[in-house]
């Protein structure tokens, strides 16, 4: 037996030796457990899309994105303070969730079939229901979507609105010319210079950057919608209890307008309700929350933290923000809309 | 030694002794091995080789784990799913709804028409350049240098960011496109040229093209009559005469640009964003590639300059006839390390949305989830490439050391 | 190379007006360079705006928007860091540019102690360039790493990156000049690796892949990744202009510590190392100003650096439209940086050379 043999072996053995003890990582660690070893909640949002996520004057974050993930920061850790947010592009997004870099990823992500299936994730929401419109510069001169035959199109990268304008212009024989950006702004930016000649969004979106835009009025947006949009934050679908509290976390935000409990009267709601049905949604009775892996509270922590749904809607997309939406396909079920949360029992 | 001495002198511990020797006998051999060269390098190697394989081993057991724990694995079977996202130009025709290895290949066909391009682009432009660089004139010589120095001295991102606002904002828009030649047309929507119908019109042109440059090729070996005007200008002639003749013969139907609507239709065309890659690439590489090929023109020993001054050889023709086939020689593997750069160089396309190779493996990772399968595509890809050129670079070396020629 | 300077000059002169074809293409070239040096100066001084409060405010003169300089100068410099501290990342630079010139001069190379003393120095400087940039200690308010931008970040990423990358360089052109086969291989396939992909393929694989190779929980900073990318990226160029260095030293020093009974290490450290080095210095200060150049790319994967806070500054709607006034005055302050740093180079290289001799 000489030198070099036993060298190989003595490598090969601290090879092994190290092999094992790394083995145990296999091991599936639930998200919840996860997260409050961590002490905060990894949230991936935009960096600058204004009323989805952008900084106030007083350099916070505020938006619609941004405020559930404040909202699952107070479910699961009881603080909605305790977030860190990722700030990213759309291209990004969808990787960082699945390798784990965040916990979820805010990024006004459109509800498909493969994104559920094929990537293995679960949607929350729908958080806002619209449709895809497109933008035009009056000087094109094209008032319908059919005159759209031959544009150039700006479509920001890695998301789906690409394809879902190449499936609509495909069936009607017309053709575009798609530029891909990086980012919003650069998008709105390569509008206004001319370099494409038709931008597209969700219909709020348009209307609020049109009104940022140079010369607003020398800008029409088309009424036909040409695609449905339904977008809300996405988290991975591995962890079934983690992904659980995603959901119900929205529908808690919904239910809580249902039942009319604001971030006003939520101590009072709490003191003083004889409501069953509230008391059991407030964990004032019952164990839903417990059963959850929750705190019993966790909506109570939520409200406190954010409102209802319609609050988030109002402060941010409503009539105290800049866009001024009408609730629309928005509101409650009950009342027109599209909103509804399954029952809390 | 001196336990020995001891042993040997305390008689009744024998058994002892013998025990001692066997335990001094260990130290013994490792010190052996220790000052014994090839014994302690094969210690160090393997040591190396035992980190280095622990350290994989690390890297892989996580990335297996982590990608068991997501529920994905490594699987290039992705390619053949069909790819939803739409491309603008691109040489491999491909369209929303075709698989994903055509998006690759149509990414890399976009990467390697950029590399083509700047790389005759900017060997042309770096050729004027080291040659004003050396110009007799004092002032000539100072301005390029000025020049050279402040291309090199800023990031090519910041040169590429300001190329394509400026082509973005300066060009005019389709309606009033500036037309330097009749059925060229520039506007900030690119450069739209006539050009034929089909590729397939091409054809017999190239044929003929190639068709002269191996008869050229195989008349060179062939010894010729000196000072016979016909054959030096027969090669010049073997190169224009098929492509002519072929053009009489079968003139393919060209299409020329016409503006419709919203844009030009017909013709061929480039985007805007492959100009203002292109400007970028090719004023930054030349002016590296200038003082590449200056350091070669200055290599040339002078001995030669005299011989060719002695001989009466006007400038122009010292430099086309002596100094630049053997300063070229010199310089041929920097240069074609400034080549591979350039390449390289190319990937930052995707900071202004040129759809090439990195662009593509984004946009892939985002829509299939494949993170790892993209990213070790995207660095196969390079490293072909790099490691591709660098053996043609050694085929060259071993070339010019067995010609012993100047040395590279 | 003198030399043919020397003919150049006697055959063809090398004068600007000596020749009369030569006066007639000065006077061309004079004639060019004054008109446009009246442009430029019409657009900057004549028509620039001093005081605006919009881009179009600005645009109405036509000229160059010195009136966003001034505003959002400090934005441009120091990224998103908060405006009351900006003091520290402006310090934490001041260090960062000491160390460096330290690190180049001859002098320290050229001591005994030397190499030592530059070590301790980064060892004390790093952190505490940490400490100015992060806070959190001594009463200074803790920023977090996401706001870290600007000049600052672009010195520190080049400086902090290639000085880890030269400690790796050492290890790896070791190993390629190496006689034993093992290291060779390894050492020649990390450089040829590293020098055939582009910077920003590492960018996004430092960036989108790290949380897969990594054991779950471990989490490091997008700037620390970056930085990482840097290192192993840079190493291996520097390897590369070290092996060049370490093969031009004469076998007889090799002989000669040999004679005088040192060991492979005691030879590399005090013989081998300081001449390999002393000599590459030139190269390797034009590989760092290459690295300061390429710290551009990481506008890539969402840092605001130099460029990136440039870009950034015009993204509100005040500003919006201008590119040419944020783009020249980075333009300008990379050219000083680079050309000082590569003026010192050629320096060095001229003086070494001569010494060679």
């Amino acid at each position: 037996m000489n030198i070099r043999s036993l060298a190989i072996a003595a490598s090969a053995f601290l090879g092994l030796m190290v092999e094992p003890s790394f083995a145990q990582n296999t091991a599936i660690a639930p998200q919840l457990d996860t997260i409050r070893e961590r002490g905060s909640f990894r949230c991936g949002v935009y960096e600058n899309v204004p009323g989805l996520s952008a900084l106030d004057a007083q350099g916070r974050r505020v938006g619609l994105d941004v405020d559930y993930c404040h909202a699952m920061a107070a479910a699961i850790l009881g603080d909605p303070t305790r977030v860190e947010f990722r700030t990213m592009t759309l291209a990004q997004g969808i990787p960082a969730l699945r390798s784990g870099e965040v916990d979820m990823v805010a990024l006004a992500l459109t509800y498909t079939i493969q994104r559920d299936t094929e990537l293995n994730l679960d949607f929350v929401g729908p958080t806002l229901y619209s449709g895809h419109a497109f933008m035009v510069h009056r000087r094109t001169g094209a008032t319908r979507l059919a005159d759209l035959n031959g544009a150039t199109i700006c479509v920001v990268a890695g998301g789906i609105t690409d394809s879902l304008i190449a499936d609509y212009f495909r069936a009607r024989n017309m053709t575009f010319r798609p530029l891909a950006v990086e980012n919003t702004t650069q998008m709105y930016a390569l509008y206004e210079e001319g370099r494409c000649d038709v931008v597209t969004s969700e219909v709020p979106f348009l209307g609020m950057r049109r009104s940022r835009l140079r010369q607003p009025d020398q800008h029409l947006i088309l009424d036909e919608i040409f695609a449905k949009s339904h977008m809300g934050p996405i988290v991975r679908d591995d962890d079934r209890r983690y992904a659980h509290v995603a959901r119900w976390v929205h529908y808690a935000l919904v239910n809580a307008e249902e039942m009319g409990i604001t971030r006003a009267n939520i101590d009072q709601m709490a003191r003083e309700s004889r409501d069953p049905a509230i008391r059991r949604f407030l964990g004032l009775e019952g164990d839903i929350g417990r059963n959850m892996g929750l705190p019993n509270d966790f909506t109570q922590a939520i409200i406190r933290a954010v409102g209802n749904y319609g609050e988030i809607f109002e402060r941010h997309y409503g009539q105290q923000s800049v866009i001024k939406l009408p609730r629309g396909l928005n509101a409650l079920a009950g009342q027109g809309g599209l909103q509804w949360s399954p029952t809390w029992r | 030694m001196r336990l020995l001495a001891r042993a040997d002198c305390s008689g009744p511990q024998r058994g002892a002794e013998v025990s001692s020797l066997k335990t001094m006998a260990m130290p013994n051999l490792l010190l052996r091995l220790w000052h014994r060269p090839s014994s302690r390098a094969r210690l160090w190697q393997s040591l190396a080789l035992g980190l280095f394989v622990a350290a994989i081993w690390w890297l892989s057991t996580n990335l297996t784990g982590n990608l068991a724990r997501r529920d994905l694995g490594i699987d290039f079977r992705f390619l053949s799913g069909r790819a939803s996202f739409e491309f603008g130009e691109n040489l491999a025709g491909y369209q929303a709804g075709d698989t994903f290895l055509r998006a690759f290949l149509a990414g890399l066909g976009n990467t390697i028409q950029v590399a083509v391009a700047g790389i005759v682009l900017t060997t042309i432009l770096a050729l004027a350049l080291a040659l004003v660089r050396l110009s007799p004139n004092r002032l000539a010589r100072r301005l390029s240098g000025a020049w050279i120095e402040l291309i090199r001295n800023t990031p090519l991102l910041l040169q590429l960011l300001f190329w394509h606002q400026f082509i973005i904002r300066q060009l005019p828009m389709p309606r009033q496109a500036w037309e330097p030649l009749p059925g060229v047309f520039l506007s900030n929507r690119g450069l739209v040229f006539p050009a034929p119908e089909t590729a397939a019109a091409l054809l017999p042109i190239i044929c003929a093209v190639l068709v002269g440059i191996s008869v050229a090729l195989v008349l060179r070996r062939t010894p010729s009559v000196h000072g016979s005007r016909f054959y030096h200008f027969l090669p010049m002639c073997l190169l224009v005469a098929p492509p002519l003749i072929a053009l009489l013969i079968a003139p393919p139907s060209i299409s020329f640009p016409e503006l419709k609507g919203f844009n030009f239709h017909g013709g061929s065309s480039v985007s805007p964003e492959f100009i203002a890659l292109l400007c970028a690439l090719v004023i930054y590489q030349s002016a590296f590639m200038a003082e590449t090929i200056r350091s070669g023109i200055l290599a040339v020993p002078k001995g030669q300059i005299e011989a060719a001054q002695a001989l009466g050889l006007p400038r122009f023709q010292l430099l086309r006839l002596v100094v630049l086939p053997q300063a070229l020689r010199i310089a041929i593997p920097p240069v074609t390390s400034q080549y591979l750069s350039l390449t390289k160089n190319s990937s930052l396309a995707v900071a202004i949305g040129y759809p090439d190779l990195v662009r593509v493996s984004q946009v892939t990772i985002s829509e299939t989830g494949r993170a790892v399968e993209c990213v070790s595509i995207l660095l196969a890809v390079y490293l072909s490439l790099s490691l591709f050129t660098a053996l043609i670079m050694d085929v060259y070396n071993r070339r010019v050391m067995r010609r012993g020629g100047a040395a590279a | 190379m003198r030399g043919i300077y020397r003919i150049q000059k006697k055959r063809f002169g090398g004068g600007i007006f000596d020749t009369p074809g030569n006066a007639l293409f000065s006077l061309i070239l004079l004639a060019l360079l004054v008109h446009w040096g009246m442009g430029v100066w019409d657009w900057t001084i004549t028509r620039g705006t001093w005081q605006a409060e919009t881009a179009e405010d600005c645009a109405k003169n036509g000229g160059f928007c010195w009136a966003f300089l001034r505003d959002r100068w400090r934005l441009i410099l120091f990224g998103p860091y908060p405006f009351q501290e900006q003091w520290r990342p402006a310090l934490a630079l001041v260090v960062c540019l000491a160390l460096l010139s330290a690190s180049v001069s001859t002098w320290i190379w050229g001591k005994a102690l030397g190499p030592r003393l530059l070590l301790f120095c980064w060892i004390l400087g790093v952190p505490l360039m940490v400490l100015l940039m992060a806070g959190g200690m001594f009463g200074m308010p803790r920023v977090p790493m996401r706001l870290w931008g600007g000049l600052p970040l672009t010195v520190m990423l080049a400086s902090v990156g290639v000085s880890l990358a030269f400690l790796l360089a050492i290890a790896l052109a070791l190993g390629r000049v190496s006689k034993m086969p093992v290291l060779r291989w390894m050492a020649t396939g990390y450089i040829e690796f590293f020098r055939g992909v582009p910077l920003i393929a590492l960018l996004f694989l430092a960036a989108i892949l790290f949380p897969y190779f990594v054991p779950p929980g471990w989490s490091m900073d997008t700037l620390l990744r970056a930085q990482l990318a840097f290192a192993l990226f840079f190493a291996a160029y520097m390897a590369e202009a070290m092996r060049g260095g370490l093969q031009s030293i004469s076998p007889g020093q090799y002989d000669a510590a040999q004679a005088l009974g040192l060991s492979w290490w005691q030879t590399q450290r005090q013989i081998i190392l300081p001449q390999a080095l002393r000599k590459v210095i030139p190269s390797l200060v034009n590989i760092f100003i290459a690295a300061f150049k390429d710290t551009s790319l990481v506008v890539v994967i969402s840092m605001l650096d130099l460029l990136g806070a440039a870009n950034a500054s015009t993204a509100e709607a005040k500003w919006w439209g201008l590119y040419i006034e944020p783009y020249l005055f980075i333009a300008l302050i990379y050219l000083i940086f680079c050309s000082a740093m590569s003026a010192y180079s050629r320096s060095l290289e001229r003086r070494l050379g001569v010494g060679e001799r």
